[in-house]
């Protein structure tokens, strides 16, 4: 018997068992769907964050303060206060890099913030007006962003400016911490989880230092942005930049006291987050796939014990060991591949069912679904095996076995 | 001894089953017998005397415990499994009492069935099937499945699939039990054309009737050939 002959008879078996059939290869269908709409949601999902990762800006480094990973302890801010924290000398000393197009530092607090008797908290940001706008793009709902030679004004983002009970307009005053900032402008809203500028208070960076002066040891800042001139290797002032800082703050690569954040770093680390999400998934989704491997199992069990008397005849009639074997292997593998193929059809319909009405992203790599397809087969291969080596030792004598 | 005529020769095959705690019956009891190419033969016995055990031996189903056994005069025990099997594909032709057709495939399907076992020793007899078929009387019938076809045409197409390798040997086991005495009748015809075409066939019966038709009567009983 060829192959084509074996799908053949195979056929006509399952097609003359049509129920068992198909609640067998439904148990492959589910698996096989789940894996590949799960798997393709969270590709979908990375995909919608690597875009807004892209307004982040491709040459925009950020240096914020981090405690040293593995070294320092709780006790050790004690002796060394200035551990895990950036200065102005950090922000000279990186401002001599050549490439830069604009650098810009920030003091960034939390405070109380108060427009007609009603007070919220909200994030704070002092910049370097005329600086931090060429860092970043910043769009106007409403009047206009800070400059430099302005003081006591805020910019409002888009939650802020909505957050308290009565809109805040341009030209309105803002109590942050108790002092009065007249509102210049209100910014459009982004939607970026990157950059978040929708839930910040910008004020200038010298009215921030004064506020927060409590809290800040002298010439302390909370982070340091800055966009390269076009065409420079990010990658490479970003070392530039770290070799600097490790060599003022006197420490390692292990002791490392601040994060040197590129878009490239902020990618890697979503890759690893994400690769881990869909790893995750695939395996949960995969004790579906073993279920279904096992009914199939069990039906081909069931088939085998139901057709001792045709596997007789077939072995008395001159079928050999391997025929039979391979016969079933062969009816265990096309119940698999069913399953594959009519998985892929339902993950593919509920997609499209979920594009339109949730408008959610889905990626369909063709990965995922060749390796799908390909695991639904050896999944039918391996769970027929055993019931087909049952099926192939049956006697030629069960042909005469006449009850 | 003219070995090149015997299609099936047994010398002094026993075969005992073994029934556990050291407890055995002995089936057949040391039985010689030989088919000659061309022969109509029928084997006779009463229940348990060991006909079914004496079709494994012809057939070559099952092994002796004892004996000698030549198919065309070679040697069966020097076969392993799967040359058994493809020695039972190419040279005997069996025909069950309850038909033993595959339920899933069409009447032309069952016939060609042999022919996609026996691993090429058998290529270019594809046309042979509907032919056969036909000769049988089912023509009309080939892309029927078992199911819609009575047991007697059910029993045309296992002729039909035992025929389709040009067996030496046509061995049928109880051909007209499950079938009523008319359709018993004319199946038991077309067996006896078969002989008639030259063809060597041997029945396994309990059914004094058939012996009539045979020309030879094989009887056994208590698994022994009974001398004539
Ligand atoms: N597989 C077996 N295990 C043990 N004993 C067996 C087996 N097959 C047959 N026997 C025994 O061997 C003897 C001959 O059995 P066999 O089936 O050959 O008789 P039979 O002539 O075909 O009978 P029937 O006409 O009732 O089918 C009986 O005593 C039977 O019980
Ligand atoms: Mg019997």
């Amino acid at each position: 018997m060829n192959l084509g002959e074996m799908v053949n008879y195979s056929m006509d078996y399952l097609g003359h068992h049509k129920l068992r059939t198909v609640l067998t290869v439904l148990g492959i269908v589910v698996g096989i769907s789940s894996v590949i709409l799960l798997v393709g949601l969270v590709q979908g999902l990375k995909a919608d964050i690597l875009k807004q990762l892209e307004d982040f800006g491709p040459r925009t480094i950020i240096i914020s303060p981090a405690s040293a990973s593995g070294g320092g302890g709780p006790g050790s801010s004690q002796f060394m206060p200035t551990k895990g924290k950036l200065f102005e000398k950090d922000y000279e000393r990186i401002k001599r890099l050549p490439n830069i197009a604009s650098i810009t530092k920030v003091i960034a607090s939390q405070a109380t913030l108060t427009f007609k008797n009603e007070s919220i908290s909200g994030t704070v940001y002092g910049i370097e007006a005329g600086v931090f706008d060429d860092t970043v793009p910043v769009e106007m709902e409403s009047g206009r962003f800070l400059e430099s030679s302005d003081r006591a004004v805020a910019g409002l983002g888009h939650d802020i400016a909505t957050g308290f009970e009565d809109d805040v307009q341009t030209q309105s005053s803002l109590f942050i911490s108790g002092k009065k900032f007249k509102v210049l402008g209100l910014l459009k809203e982004t939607g970026n989880s990157f950059a978040p500028m929708d839930s910040v208070v910008f004020i200038p960076v010298d009215d921030a230092r004064e506020l927060f002066n409590n809290s800040l040891l002298p010439g302390e800042i909370s982070a340091i942005r800055l966009t390269l001139k076009e065409g420079s290797d990010v990658e490479a002032d970003a070392e530039w930049i770290t070799d600097q800082m490790m060599a003022s703050h006197r420490v390692t690569n292990d002791t490392k006291d601040f994060t040197v954040i590129t878009p490239k770093f902020i990618n890697d680390r979503f890759n690893t987050v994400f690769d881990l999400l869909t790893l995750f998934l695939s395996a949960i989704a995969s004790i579906s796939l073993i279920v279904g491997g096992i009914g199939i199992m069990n039906t081909m069990f069931m088939s085998v014990l139901e057709r001792r008397r045709e596997i007789g005849t077939m072995k008395a009639i001159g079928a050999s060991t391997e025929q039979i074997r391979n016969l079933f292997i062969v009816e265990s593998a096309m119940l698999g591949f069913a399953g594959g193929i009519l998985g892929l059809l339902a993950a593919v319909g509920i997609a499209y069912a979920l594009i339109i009405f949730f408008n959610l992203t889905f990626v369909f790599d063709p990965l995922v679904i060749g390796g799908s397809i390909a695991f639904s087969i050896t999944l039918g291969l391996i769970s027929g095996t055993k019931p087909a080596i049952d099926a192939a030792r049956i006697d030629p004598i069960e042909a005469l076995r006449y009850e | 001894m003219s070995a090149g005529n015997d299609i099936i020769r047994l010398e002094k095959i026993r075969k005992i089953y073994p029934m556990g705690k050291g407890v055995t019956v002995e089936a057949l009891r040391g039985v010689d017998l030989t088919i000659k190419k061309g022969e109509f033969v029928s084997i006779l016995g009463p229940s348990g005397s060991g006909k079914s055990t004496l079709l494994h031996m012809i057939g070559i189903l099952d092994s002796p415990t004892s004996g000698k056994r030549y198919i065309d005069g070679i040697d069966t025990s020097r076969m392993g499994e799967d040359e058994q099997a493809r020695v039972r594909g190419l040279k005997i032709g069996f025909i069950f009492q309850t038909f033993n057709l595959i339920p899933s495939l069409t009447a032309l399907e069952n016939v060609e069935l042999p022919l996609m076992l026996c691993r090429g020793a058998c290529a270019g007899r594809r046309e042979r099937a509907a032919e056969l078929l036909r000769q049988v009387g089912l023509g009309e019938r080939l892309d029927h499945h078992p199911n819609e076809l009575s047991g007697g045409q059910r029993q045309r197409v296992a002729i039909a699939r035992a025929l389709v390798n040009e067996p030496e040997l046509i061995l049928a086991d109880e051909p007209t039990g499950n079938l009523d005495s008319k359709t018993g009748h004319e199946i038991l015809m077309l067996l006896k054309s078969l002989h008639g075409q030259g063809r060597t066939v041997v029945i396994i019966t309990h059914d004094q009737y058939i012996t009539n038709v045979t020309d030879r009567v094989v009887r056994i009983k208590d698994g022994m050939i009974e001398k004539v």
